[in-house]
């Protein structure tokens, strides 16, 4: 059995539409090893929720994935029958969702939903013990009395807490790998970071790993080991956390990083990168961020492959950057 | 809680009495029951003596004061035709009525949940089409007409089945019922059926709608991806997000299955109080069309009211206003 | 209203983005071609002009004038579909139960049909369609009463109002267009309030008032163009309705006198003969009162998918 717990392989998720079908996310590889923290990098419509949605087998109509393998424990998930996924999904892979308030049923009380989580992969477990191990699971991300909680509906939480029932549902029996879809995202800043420092704290504990999805480097910055980023539905780099944030070897990359705000001296303009991410159904030629690059050159409408660049490290341009310094205009102005 | 009941008592109240002097005015303005009442060979004499007793010879108002006392009391007034309690008519029929009305909702939830169900979990499959094809006929379909044909096809050529009438009755705490006997059973089906098609249609439409939009939402993309089969997901997840705003629609559709009967009623035989009403407005009989038109306004304000108590039992969102001051 | 003293400049650029919807050369036609183009919308608009050119025409197709006694022959009373009469004509759909050929009085059917359900659709538009527009202009108190009002309308169904209206009225073809009109000028209402609101809320509402036009110039200039699609859509489908209700309510003997049989009317005649099996009395107008209707729908439902691609259900 390889080291790797999960591996992806050339993925393609394509969904169809009135003029054929459209990739959302085309030849995507990645590696999560155990215990180990991912970051999963992009602006929305870059294909990284896609990415989620696919390793977990839940891409419905109209999409599908196409092409690639998603190994887990040596297994490649696009060859289980339907049951067999369904009984890893929830068990030994698990995953939540951006909007809190909407992953809850609103009209089922926390304990149903918990306890199906439970009776969904062991059949045979009693009532009492599921519900106790569900109480646990509350007291253990934070939530006072958790006991009297159970009995409650989703709208009688505030959002953050609503945030910590859907952890403590993926933590429930102890999977070994987590997605997250962006889970602090409509959080309050404070509430986001207390959350971070719980998952980090939960997933060290237990050595599980988490592919963490989301568009905000900083969260990225607090709380991964290593980094993909994705740009038009494709990694466009991938490496180490400190190696991607000090030396960004795609230009895409580069453009985000400046464009934090912190990143940016007060006062000045703030930064951004000329233009927008190209809608899926009229992806520019070759490299997809050639229209918005400041290194573009004729050879760029070749497209690139990602190539490795080092140990941990590899890059999907024609031209990387070996050089620091200032790549947009006005970007240091 | 208390105040809430209180507050719409109130309503309910204000509602009738608004209703009440409607009606009266509206009523009691046209024609002159005394033509329909009285041999046209009858003396000035005697229909002057027949005006006083009926007190048609006084203003509306005081009518209608008369009216309003008695009808506190619970009396509103005799059938000029029959000559008996107008409200002890209604009630007689009232049974009937309300057994035709609530078997035909009991038919379109039976019937219209799991073809709405269907369609909405395969919106693109042939057989979704064709539930959906039925709905729009049914929708567009008159009642009365369909239920001619049904008759043709089913008590006339095929015979399966009677064509009027309530057939044999068992009578439960003092009320016939005719569902509890076979010949019951079978003189029921088919007005009962007839009643219900345009609500099936409606079932399914909104069972189909909301399952769809249930399909799209992310508690169920959770629910799947916590490992829950599909059929738990489809029956408790969806099922019941859809199911809970269904129940507000069928309680005003229940009023309107009670006023639809009268169609229902005159097709089929059936002797409930649309047969009743219909007769009372073609030989102009007042005090029963008013007995009627409040019955059935008290029923409507009484029906709505159980419908929001229970949508709040359905509903862990909803909270009674009154609870909350 | 909003302050007037608004930032100008915003004003102006939110204009420039939003403008009311541009509208092609001849969007009727348009609309009309793409409808026609779909099988079952051209086959609904196929038969309703086919009936309503029928109904117009009637005293031209028809085979004898079925309300003139003197046409009439007792003799021929209730012959099957395709007899010949006793004097050597053949009744295409059989005669009713006076010796009437069915095909007469249905195609003069259609006609009373067709008035009713137009005449009642075309005013409660008006009534309703006003009411709502000028509720969702004034906002506030106005509004909440008008939808109120709405409201207890809507919760009482459509054939009890009727019903109550007609034992009120009384019979004639007046009496039953005031009772549909009733029944549904608040469907008319809340459609124009919900489109209205909506538009009004877009900056080009905002522009107009900032440049202090009239009241009514932007209500009917402005808003209600924008406000026509769903509205037509619900017309179309309550026409439709308006047509059943109304031979609902003559079959059951309170609707139209019988001096002017509607097709309601006609069913219900031929209902008493339906049992003892002469059937054609009863069934031809009632096929002709469906497809009717069915047509008025297919129309109906193609016409609000050209419309408006996202409104479904």
């Amino acid at each position: 059995m390889s080291k790797n717990l999960l591996e992806v392989r050339g993925l393609e998720t394509v969904f169809g539409g009135e003029h054929g079908d459209v990739a959302a996310v085309r030849d995507v590889s990645l590696t999560v090893s155990r215990g180990e923290i991912v970051g999963l990098v992009g602006e929305s419509g870059s294909g990284k929720s896609v990415t989620g949605l696919s390793i977990m087998g839940l891409i419905g109509h109209p999409g599908r994935v196409t092409k690639g393998e998603i190994m887990l424990h040596g297994e490649d998930l696009r060859r289980l029958p339907t049951t067999a996924l369904r009984g890893l999904r929830g068990n030994r892979i698990a995953m939540i969702f951006q909007d809190p308030m909407m992953t809850l049923n609103p009209v089922l009380r926390i304990d149903t939903q918990m306890i199906e989580a439970i009776t969904a992969h062991d059949a045979k477990v009693d009532r009492t013990t599921a519900r106790a191990r569900c109480r646990d699971a509350l007291g253990i991300v934070g939530i006072p009395s958790p006991e009297e909680r159970l009995k409650a509906y989703p709208h009688q939480f505030s959002g953050g807490m609503r945030q910590r029932v859907t952890i403590a549902i993926a933590m429930l029996n102890s999977p070994d790998l987590i997605i997250a879809d962006e889970p602090t995202t409509a959080l309050d800043v404070t509430i986001q970071s207390q959350i971070l420092a719980e998952m980090q704290k939960l997933c060290r504990e237990r050595g599980t790993a988490l592919i963490w999805i989301t568009h905000d480097l900083t969260v990225i910055a607090a709380l991964t080991q290593r980094v993909y980023v994705m740009y038009a539905g494709s990694v466009v780099e991938e490496g180490l956390l400190d190696d991607v944030l000090d030396r960004p070897l795609h230009p895409y990359t580069y453009g985000l990083i400046r464009s934090i705000p912190s990143d940016n001296a007060p006062g000045k303009r703030l930064f951004q990168i000329p233009g927008m991410a190209p809608p899926i159904d009229r992806m520019p030629k070759g490299c997809r961020f050639h229209p918005r690059c400041p290194r573009v050159q004729e050879d760029c409408l070749r497209e690139p492959s990602l190539d490795a660049s080092g140990p941990n490290r590899a890059v999907r341009c024609h031209h990387p950057i070996a050089e620091d310094k200032a790549l947009f205009e006005g970007e240091r102005a | 809680m208390t105040a809430y009941l209180l507050r719409r008592g109130g309503q309910a109240l204000v509602t009738l009495f608004v209703m009440s002097v409607l009606v009266f005015v509206g009523v009691y303005l046209v024609g002159n029951p005394v033509d329909v009442m009285i041999s046209a060979t009858a003396t000035p004499a005697e229909r002057a003596e027949l005006i006083r007793r009926m007190g048609l010879d006084q203003p509306v108002w005081v009518q209608y004061r008369h009216f309003l006392t008695a009808a506190l009391s619970g009396d509103l007034g005799n059938s000029f035709l029959y000559n008996r309690p107008a409200l002890g008519l209604i009630f007689e029929r009232m049974p009937a009525t309300l057994e035709l009305a609530f078997t035909a909702l009991f038919i379109a939830l039976v019937i219209g949940i799991p073809l709405g169900v269907a369609a909405g979990l395969r919106p693109n499959a042939p057989t979704s089409r064709g539930i959906m094809a039925f709905s729009i006929l049914g929708f567009s379909l008159p009642t009365f007409w369909v239920g001619l044909m049904m008759i043709l096809l089913f008590a006339v050529y095929l015979g399966w089945v009677p064509a009027s009438g309530r057939g044999e009755t068992v009578e439960v705490l003092g009320v016939d019922f005719s569902f509890l006997t076979l010949d019951g059973l079978s003189h029921l089906i088919l007005p009962a059926t007839n009643l219900a098609l345009f609500k099936i249609s409606l079932v399914i439409r909104l069972t189909r709608a909301g399952v769809s939009e249930a399909l799209q939402t992310e508690y169920v993309l959770f629910a799947r991806a916590k490992g829950v089969s599909e059929t738990r997901v489809v029956f408790v997840h969806v099922l019941k997000n859809t199911l809970i705003p269904l129940i507000t629609v069928i309680g005003l559709e229940l009023g309107s299955l009670i006023a639809f009967a009268v169609v229902t009623e005159t097709i089929f035989s059936w002797p409930g109080m649309g047969k009743l009403i219909i007769d009372a407005i073609a030989r102009l009989d007042r005090p029963v069309i008013l007995a009627y038109l409040l019955i059935t306004v008290l029923m409507f304000t009484l029906i709505n009211l159980i419908v929001d108590l229970a949508y709040t039992v359905a509903d862990p969102r909803v909270e009674l206003e009154g609870r909350r001051s | 209203m909003r302050e007037l003293g608004a930032d100008t400049t915003t004003v102006a650029a939110a204009v420039d983005a939003e403008l009311p919807p541009e509208k092609p050369a001849r969007p009727v036609l348009r609309v009309v071609r793409k409808v026609l183009t779909d099988p079952l919308g051209l086959l609904g608009a196929t038969i309703v002009v086919g009936l309503v050119v029928a109904a117009m025409f009637a005293p031209m197709i028809a085979p004898q004038d079925p309300y003139d006694l003197a046409q009439l022959d007792i003799l021929d009373n209730r012959l099957s579909p395709g007899s010949e009469s006793i004097s050597g004509t053949t009744y295409l759909l059989g005669t009713d139960d006076q010796g009437r050929d069915l095909f007469s009085a249905i195609l003069y059917g259609l006609r009373t049909s067709l008035y009713v359900g137009v005449a009642s659709a075309a005013i409660a538009l008006l009534i309703g369609g006003a009411l709502g527009l000028v509720s969702a202009y004034a906002g506030g108190r106005t509004d909440s009463i008008a939808m109120r009002l709405v409201d207890i309308q809507l919760s009482f169904p459509p054939i009890l109002v009727a019903l109550i209206l007609l034992a009120i009225l009384g019979q004639g073809v007046d009496k039953i267009i005031v009772a549909l009109v009733v029944t549904q000028w608040a469907y008319y209402a809340r459609t124009i309030r919900g489109s209205a609101l909506v538009e009004r809320s877009r900056t080009y509402v905002d522009a107009a008032r900032c440049l202090a036009l009239p009241h009514h110039i932007v209500t009917f200039r402005q808003i209600l163009p924008n406000c026509l699609p769903p509205l037509i859509v619900v017309a179309t489908m309550r026409v439709a309705y308006a047509i059943s209700l109304e031979a609902t309510l003559s079959f059951l003997g309170i609707g139209l006198p019988v001096t002017e049989p509607s097709l309601g009317l006609l069913i219900a005649n031929g209902y008493k003969y339906m049992l003892s099996g002469d059937w054609w009395i009863s069934v031809f107008p009632g096929l002709a009162l469906l497809l009717l209707i069915v047509g008025v729908n297919l129309f109906g439902d193609r016409l609000r998918d050209v419309l408006n691609p996202r409104f479904q259900d």
